[in-house]
C-alpha cells in the first residue's frame, strides 16, 4: 500500500481514491484530504525550503497559519505560488511543485546559504549591500532577486474570473468551531439573520480534530448535526471555505470565499473566488487559537510539527507523520496528542513535558513514557527527523528515535481581527498569551479559544452567551439554549519559549529563517521596539504574518530587555488575515471591464461606418471615419475638417453634459454660478459662459440656453459633467438654499448632434417641420428653441458653434438619435455631408481658438484665457472676488495665444515649453503649448498655448522646446483665432 | 419596438441599437429591457411641496415617500430625493408624459423629460437576490416590495425598484450605460447559475 | 465607513464624494469691506483636527444631497449627520 502512514478512522471518503502529483511523482489520497495530509499519508515529510537559508522543511501545522509547506499549485496559467499545502483541498489530478529549490527539493544548490549563516544573520541585507553604492543595481539586486522569493509566477494572464458581492446580517459568526456553532445555533434558532463563515471546507473547527464527546456524541458528529440543522434555517447562511480577512469601520468585514479552489478549474462562468463585503450589525469572533512552537536546536527538521496539528492529522485525516512519534509539551494539552496517536496504534516513544510537576496522574492520559521536567535539546535528520535528544530532569541525556515530534508551547488566541480597528490585545498570565483587549471593532464580541477559553465546554457556553448578548444589543428577544455537555479539561501551562541548551540555531520564524539568536543580536544592536525588531529581523513578515512565530520572538526580546512580554507589546495586526490573490481584490474590474463604457446614440451607426473610436472618460466616441483609400489618420481628419469648412459636417456631441435648471430663481442661480451675466439673457437665446472655482481659476465652460423664463439647459464639457453638477448642487444646497431652483441631469435623455458648415442651415431646413423658421433672421446666432422635425418629433435647436462655422446643435429624444443621424446623412447627400469625429472637432476648435479641457486645466484664470473681461464686477459670482487677485491678472501673466510653426509643416508638440529666442540655457519657461493640430484649412501646423505677456508679443518668434524628444522648434505668436476672428462665418 | 414614432421618418431604436428589446434568460432568471417606458422627473418648487406631493399621490393612488414606489392606474411614481420624484408610464400611450405633467403641475413643480435619459430593465426569477447581492451594496432583504433606492451597481448609478422581493426588480440606468449594465448583470446571472451547479 | 443618511438611513461611504470642512457653507459676502481677505480665509484657512470634524459629503450615487457629517477623524465614529441645506438655512436664520 502506498499510503504507508495512513491510519484507521478519520473523516475521509475512502471509497474514492484521488491521484495527484508532487514534484512529478504520483500519489494517491482521498476526498477529505488536504495536499499536506495526503503527502504525509504517503510518507512525504519534506515539502519545502525556507526563504533565506533554503533549509529543508516539512509541514508544521494543519491550518492556514502554515509557514513551511508552501507549494506551487496547478500548472500553466493557473499556477499559483506559495499555496499552503495544509489548506489545499485534494482533488483528482492535482499537481503541485515544491518551490524555492534548485535543482530539486532534496538537493538544493542554494542550501549553501545555510553554511554561511554566520554572515547571513539579522539585518544582513542592511549591513552588507550598503556599500559600495554603485554595486547595488548591477550586482547585488540581481543576485538577491534570483535568490529571494518563494514560488514563481506563471507569467501568464490569470484565466479565471473573480466575483465580489455584498451581504448584510444581524450577526456574523467568524469561525465554526464549538463556540461558532453554538453561537450560530443560538442566533439562528432565535430568528436572527446569521452568517457563519469558516475558512475550512468542513465546519467544526477543532471538533473535527479531537477525540471527545459532546452530549454523548463524538464531537465531529455533533458538529455535523449542528451544521445540518443550520442548513435548514432560512435565516442562516453557511459559508464554507470563506476566510474573514479584515474588520473595517462600522461593522464592515471583508471575506474571501473560495468557490472553485477545490477543483482543478472552475466550470465555465464560475468565479474562482468571491470577495464579499459583509455589513454585520453585530459580529462574533470564534476564530480559535493557534498553537505555538518551543524553539530548540534544529527544531525545523521535517517531521517536527505542532502537537495539535499532529493530533488533527491523526484524528481527522487518519495520518501520522511517522510510525514512531514523540511529543514535547509544556501544557496538559500536549498529552492528548500522545493519547490519541497511541490509541491509533502509533508508537509513542515518549512525552517530554517541561513541567517538573507533570506526573502520570496530573497530565498523562495514556500508556506512554513520560519524561517530566525534561526538554528536547536537539533534533536529528537533515531531510527528515530521525530522532530527538532530550535532557531529563536528572541531567542525563537520551536519544529517542522518532520520525515525528509534536511540539506544544501553548496556544495563542487568534486575536487578529480584534485589532483591525485600533484595538490592542492584552496579556493574560493564566494562558501565557495575549487575549483580545477591551477596544474591539464596532459590534464585535469574542468567544471560545479566541477569547482564551480553551475547553470545549467553555467554548460552547461562551458562544451561546455572546450570541444572546449580540441579539439583545439589537433589541431581539432570545431564549437560552441548554449548553451541551462537553470536555472541560485543564490546560495548566508553564511558559517555555525556547530551550536554553545548545549552540545551534533555534528557529522562531520558519519561513523567514529567524532564530532566537537573531532576536538577541537585534537587541544587542540597539533594537528595542517590537516594530523595529520585526523589520530588522523580518520576524513575522512572511506569508503567515507571524501567526506561528511572533510571540516567541517577543518573549525572547522581553527576556533580553528584562521587561515582561506585556510591556514589550505586540506588533500591529493588519488585514488580510491570510494572503489574498490580487485577482480577488480586482474582482470583475479587470481588462476592459475596469470601468463601465458609455455609448453615444450614433454608436451603432458609427460602427457600421467603420469609425475608429476613442475613450473620452467613460464614453466611447467616434474619433474619425476613415474612407476607402485613406491610409493615414491625418488624411481622414484633414478631409473631415475641410468638409465642415467647405460644406457641412455632423458630429455626435451627446457626451457634453446637460443639466436642466428650473425654478423661479433659475436665472439668479446661474448668475451666481457663471462669472459672466445670465440674469438678462432673453428667452430663446443661448450664451457662452465660464464658471470659475472659488479660488478664481477657470473650472468649466459651456453654453446655457434659456428655454423659458424659469427654465435653462446648461451644457458642460464632457469631462466635467459630473463635477459641474456636483458643484452646482453644492451652490444650491449649501450657499443659496433660499433660492427656488431645481437641477437634474438630462445628458442621456437627448441625442445631440453638431451640424456645422456653410450648408448647415440648408441641410436642417430639409428636416425641420414647416412652421419653424430657422432662417438667419428668425433664428440668429446664439438663438435656441423647441421645434419639431421630420413630421412632429420634438427637438431642441441651438445655434451655437464650436467650429467657427455657421452651425447648430440639434437634439432629439435619444431613442430617435440613431435615425436622426441616418436622416442627416441621407438628406445631406446633396451637400456631401461628412460625419466627423473628435479629432476633426479638435482641429476645428483649435483653428477657431476655442478653449477646452487642455486650456481649462486647473491652472488658468479667466484672464489667462483672454476672458478676463467676462468676469462681471457688477454682481456676485463664484470665484469672482479671488479672480481679481493680482497674481491671476498680472499684465506679465500668461495669455492664451495662437502659434504657427515657422516652417509651416513641423508638428508643434502640445506640452512643449516656450522660451524667447534670446533666452539663455538658464532661462525660465515663459509658457507652454496646450493644444496642437495640423490645420488643413491654413495648410500649416498650429497650436494654442499660454505665453507670458502674450497679448503684447504678436508676431514674435519663440522657441518651442520639447526636450523629451530632443526637439527645439520655432513658432510665431499669432492671435488664437486662426480663422474668422470677426465671427462672420458663424453669423452667416 | 411596439411604440409608434410620432415621426414616421425617424424610427426609434433601443439602447442597444435594435428594433426589439433585449431579453436574456440565464438559469431561472430573466433580464428584460423595457424600452416602452416614458419617464419624467418632478421636483417641487419652494412653497409648493405639499401641493405637488398631493397631486402625485392622486396619480399614484397614495402618498409616495422618498425611497418608495407606488403604482397608480396609469403611472408609477417613486421618490428619488427630497421633494423629487420620477413618474413612469407606458411610452406608447404617454410619450408626452413630461409635458402633460408640466401642464398639470404648472408653476408648482419643475418637470423634466427623462423618457430616454434612463433605460428600464426588469430582472426577475426565483431567488434573484443571489444575483443582485453580487452587484449592489444595499441590504436586499430589507428592501421590501415597493422600495426604491438610488445606488451604485458596478460603478454605475442606478435606481433599483423592488417589485416583489427576491422575485422581480426594475433597474433604471442612464441610457448610455445600457450595454455595460447588461454585461454586469448577465455576468452575475451566469456566475450564480454556474455556482449553483456545484454542491 | 457607513454614513447614517438623515433621510435614507445607513449608506456605504462609497456612495459619497468627500469635499472637506463644512466651513465652506459660510461663504463671505462679496461686497464686504475686506472681501478679498475674507474669501482667502474662507478658502484656504481650514482646520484639520485630529478628533471631531464637521465635513461636507455629497451623496453622489444616491439622492444627490449634500450632508454635514460630524466625524471623529481618529476613530471614524460618526456623531451627527445633517442635511447641509438645513445647516445653511439655519445659518441664514441666525444671521
Amino acid at each position: 500500500m502506498s499510503q504507508i502512514n495512513r491510519l484507521s478512522g478519520g473523516q475521509l471518503d475512502r471509497s474514492r481514491p484521488l491521484t495527484f502529483t508532487f514534484d512529478g511523482r504520483s500519489y494517491t489520497g482521498h476526498p477529505g484530504d488536504t495536499l499536506a495530509s495526503a503527502l504525509l499519508a504517503n510518507g512525504v515529510r519534506l515539502m519545502g525550503r525556507s526563504f533565506k537559508y533554503h533549509r529543508p522543511r516539512g509541514v508544521v501545522s494543519a491550518g492556514s497559519e502554515e509557514p513551511n509547506a508552501l507549494v506551487e499549485l496547478r500548472t500553466g496559467a493557473r499556477q499559483e505560488p506559495n499555496t499552503r499545502a495544509t489548506v489545499a483541498e485534494l482533488y483528482d489530478g492535482l499537481s503541485a511543485q515544491s518551490q524555492n529549490r534548485w535543482p530539486s527539493l532534496a538537493f538544493d544548490a542554494l542550501g549553501v546559504n545555510d553554511l554561511f549563516s554566520n554572515v547571513l544573520t539579522a539585518g544582513f541585507y542592511y549591513k552588507t549591500f550598503m556599500w559600495p553604492r554603485a554595486f547595488w543595481e548591477k550586482f547585488y539586486e540581481p543576485i538577491i532577486r534570483r535568490a529571494a522569493g518563494l514560488g514563481s509566477l506563471s507569467m501568464e494572464a490569470d484565466p479565471d474570473a473573480y466575483d465580489k458581492g455584498f451581504l448584510h446580517c444581524d450577526l456574523l459568526v467568524i469561525g465554526a468551531g464549538p463556540a461558532g456553532l453554538a453561537a450560530a445555533l443560538t442566533a439562528g434558532r432565535n430568528g436572527a439573520q446569521v452568517i457563519l463563515a469558516d475558512e475550512d471546507f468542513t465546519l467544526g473547527g477543532r471538533l473535527n480534530a479531537e477525540v471527545e464527546e459532546i452530549d454523548g456524541t463524538p464531537a465531529h458528529l455533533w458538529a455535523a448535526t449542528a451544521v445540518a440543522e443550520l442548513q435548514t434555517l432560512p435565516n442562516v447562511r453557511l459559508m464554507h471555505r470563506t476566510t474573514v480577512l479584515g474588520a473595517f469601520d462600522h461593522g464592515t468585514y471583508a471575506a474571501l470565499e473560495r468557490n472553485a479552489d477545490h477543483v482543478a478549474a472552475p466550470a465555465p462562468d464560475m468565479p474562482r473566488q468571491t470577495l464579499w463585503r459583509i455589513y454585520a450589525r453585530q459580529s462574533l469572533l470564534c476564530a480559535g487559537a493557534t498553537e505555538r512552537m518551543i524553539a530548540f536546536q534544529n527544531n525545523d527538521r521535517p517531521g517536527v510539527m505542532m502537537a495539535g496539528a499532529m493530533r488533527a492529522y491523526a484524528n481527522r485525516w487518519a495520518v501520522t507523520a511517522g510510525q514512531q512519534v514523540a511529543v514535547f509539551t509544556n501544557t496538559d494539552n500536549g498529552h492528548r496528542t500522545a493519547r490519541d496517536l497511541a490509541a491509533l496504534g502509533v508508537d509513542v516513544v515518549g512525552v517530554i513535558d517541561s513541567r517538573p510537576s507533570a506526573t502520570a496522574t496530573s497530565a498523562a492520559l495514556g500508556d506512554y513514557p513520560l519524561f517530566a521536567g525534561a526538554q528536547v535539546v536537539d533534533a536529528k535528520g537533515k531531510l527528515g527527523l530521525t530522532g530527538v535528544t532530550i535532557r531529563r530532569a536528572d541531567g542525563s541525556t537520551r536519544t529517542l528515535p522518532c520520525q515525528a515530534l509534536g511540539v506544544s508551547g501553548g496556544w495563542n488566541p487568534n486575536v487578529s481581527l480584534t485589532c483591525h480597528q485600533r484595538g490592542r490585545p492584552v496579556w493574560n498570565d493564566q494562558i501565557a498569551s495575549f487575549v483580545p483587549g477591551a477596544q474591539l471593532p464596532q459590534g464585535m464580541r469574542v468567544a471560545g479559544a479566541a477569547a482564551g477559553l480553551f475547553s470545549t465546554a467553555e467554548a460552547l457556553q461562551s458562544g451561546i452567551d455572546a450570541a444572546r448578548a449580540a441579539l439583545e444589543a439589537l433589541d431581539l428577544k432570545t431564549t437560552a439554549l441548554p449548553c451541551p455537555r462537553a470536555e472541560d479539561g485543564a490546560y495548566d501551562i508553564a511558559p517555555l519559549w525556547y530551550v536554553a541548551e545548545g549552540k545551534g540555531r533555534k528557529w522562531l520564524d520558519f519561513q523567514n529563517d529567524v532564530t532566537v539568536k537573531d532576536v538577541k543580536l537585534a537587541h544587542q544592536e540597539g533594537f528595542r521596539s517590537v516594530e523595529h525588531l520585526k523589520r530588522y529581523t523580518t520576524l513575522g513578515m512572511a506569508t503567515d504574518q507571524g501567526k506561528t512565530s511572533n510571540l516567541g520572538g517577543l518573549a525572547v526580546m522581553a527576556e533580553a530587555t528584562g521587561q515582561s512580554i506585556a510591556e514589550t507589546g505586540t506588533t500591529m495586526f493588519r488585514p488580510p488575515y491570510t494572503p489574498v490573490a490580487m485577482g480577488a481584490l480586482a474582482g470583475r474590474a479587470a481588462g476592459k471591464d475596469f470601468k463601465p463604457t458609455r455609448l453615444t446614440p450614433s454608436h451603432h451607426w458609427a460602427e457600421e461606418q467603420g469609425a475608429v473610436f476613442v475613450e473620452a472618460g467613460l464614453w466611447l466616441r467616434a474619433q474619425y471615419f476613415p474612407r476607402q483609400g485613406e491610409t493615414h489618420w491625418r488624411q481622414t481628419v484633414d478631409r473631415e475638417a475641410l468638409a465642415v469648412r467647405r460644406s457641412v459636417g455632423v458630429c455626435d456631441v451627446t457626451t457634453l453634459g446637460k443639466i436642466d435648471v428650473q425654478g423661479k430663481d433659475a436665472a439668479a442661480f446661474l448668475n451666481l454660478v457663471y462669472a459672466n451675466g445670465f440674469a438678462k439673457l432673453p428667452v430663446g437665446k443661448c450664451r457662452y459662459g465660464v464658471m470659475l472655482r472659488e479660488d478664481g481659476i477657470a473650472m468649466d465652460d459651456g453654453t446655457a440656453a434659456r428655454l423659458a423664463e424659469d427654465h435653462f439647459v446648461v451644457t458642460t464639457t464632457t469631462a466635467n459633467a459630473g463635477p459641474v453638477y456636483r458643484h452646482m448642487e453644492f451652490v444650491r444646497q449649501c450657499l443659496v438654499p433660499e433660492m427656488d431652483v431645481q437641477l437634474i441631469s438630462t445628458t442621456d435623455a437627448w441625442a445631440q448632434y453638431a451640424v456645422a458648415g456653410p450648408n448647415a442651415r440648408k441641410l436642417l431646413q430639409k428636416l425641420v417641420d414647416p412652421g419653424h423658421d430657422i432662417s438667419n433672421e428668425a433664428f440668429p446666432f446664439m438663438g435656441c428653441g423647441e421645434i419639431t422635425i421630420c413630421g412632429g418629433l420634438r427637438a431642441r435647436l441651438f445655434r451655437i458653434s464650436f467650429s467657427g462655422e455657421l452651425a447648430y446643435e440639434i437634439a432629439v429624444p435619444t431613442r430617435y438619435g440613431d435615425a436622426l443621424m441616418r436622416e442627416l446623412m441621407t438628406e445631406g447627400a446633396e451637400f456631401d455631408v461628412t460625419p466627423y469625429g473628435t479629432e476633426a472637432l479638435g482641429v476645428l476648435r483649435i483653428e477657431k481658438g476655442h478653449a477646452t479641457a487642455n486650456e481649462l486645466n486647473g491652472q488658468t484664470s479667466a484672464d489667462h484665457l483672454g476672458m478676463g473681461r467676462m468676469v462681471s464686477t457688477k454682481k456676485d459670482s463664484i470665484g469672482a472676488v479671488l479672480s481679481r487677485r493680482d497674481g491671476l491678472n498680472a499684465p506679465e501673466g500668461v495669455r492664451l495665444m495662437g502659434f504657427e510653426a515657422l516652417d509651416g509643416e513641423t508638428t508643434l508638440p502640445a506640452g512643449s515649453h516656450l522660451f524667447a529666442t534670446t533666452a539663455t540655457a538658464q532661462g525660465a519657461s515663459e509658457g507652454w503649448l496646450s493644444s496642437a493640430a495640423y490645420s488643413p484649412h491654413l495648410g500649416k501646423s498650429i497650436a494654442l498655448g499660454f505665453l507670458e505677456r502674450g497679448q503684447d508679443r504678436l508676431g514674435e518668434v519663440v522657441t518651442v522646446a520639447n526636450p523629451l524628444q530632443g526637439q527645439s522648434l520655432k513658432a510665431r505668436v499669432v492671435s488664437p483665432h486662426f480663422i474668422d476672428p470677426e465671427g462672420e462665418r458663424l453669423r452667416a | 419596438m411596439p411604440d409608434q414614432s410620432p415621426a414616421p421618418r425617424l424610427i426609434a431604436r433601443t439602447a442597444f441599437g435594435a428594433d426589439h428589446p433585449c431579453v436574456e434568460t440565464i438559469g431561472p432568471w430573466t433580464l428584460t429591457e423595457c424600452p416602452n417606458r416614458a419617464i419624467a422627473s418632478v421636483a417641487a418648487r419652494q412653497g409648493h411641496e405639499d401641493a405637488v406631493a398631493a397631486t402625485l399621490a392622486t396619480l399614484a393612488s397614495g402618498p409616495v415617500d422618498l425611497g418608495t414606489l407606488r403604482r397608480g392606474p396609469s403611472v408609477d411614481v417613486f421618490g428619488t430625493a427630497l421633494q423629487q420624484w420620477f413618474v413612469t408610464a407606458d411610452h406608447t400611450e404617454q410619450e408626452h408624459l413630461a409635458r402633460t405633467l408640466a401642464d398639470d403641475l404648472g408653476m408648482t413643480a419643475s418637470v423634466t423629460e427623462q423618457n430616454d435619459g434612463w433605460v428600464v430593465f426588469t430582472l426577475q426569477g426565483d431567488g434573484v437576490i443571489r444575483v443582485l447581492e453580487r452587484l449592489v451594496m444595499t441590504d436586499l432583504r430589507a428592501l421590501s416590495n415597493g422600495s426604491a433606492q438610488r445606488l451604485l451597481l458596478e460603478h454605475m448609478n442606478v435606481f433599483l425598484l423592488c417589485r416583489e422581493q427576491d422575485q422581480a426588480y426594475d433597474i433604471l440606468v442612464a441610457r448610455s450605460f445600457a450595454l455595460s449594465l447588461h454585461h454586469a448583470v448577465t455576468a452575475a446571472m451566469r456566475s450564480v447559475a454556474a455556482l449553483s451547479t456545484m454542491s | 465607513m457607513i454614513i447614517p443618511h438623515p433621510l435614507l438611513g445607513p449608506r456605504d461611504a462609497q456612495e459619497f464624494t468627500y469635499l472637506g470642512d463644512a466651513g465652506l457653507i459660510n461663504r463671505p459676502y462679496w461686497l464686504s469691506e475686506d472681501a478679498a481677505r475674507a474669501f482667502h480665509d474662507y478658502l484656504y484657512l481650514r482646520d484639520n483636527p485630529a478628533g471631531q470634524h464637521r465635513e461636507l459629503w455629497f451623496h453622489e450615487q444616491g439622492d444627490r444631497s449634500w450632508l454635514v457629517v460630524t466625524r471623529d477623524t481618529t476613530t471614524h465614529e460618526i456623531l451627527k449627520v445633517e442635511l447641509a441645506r438645513d445647516v445653511a438655512l439655519a445659518r441664514r436664520g441666525a444671521a
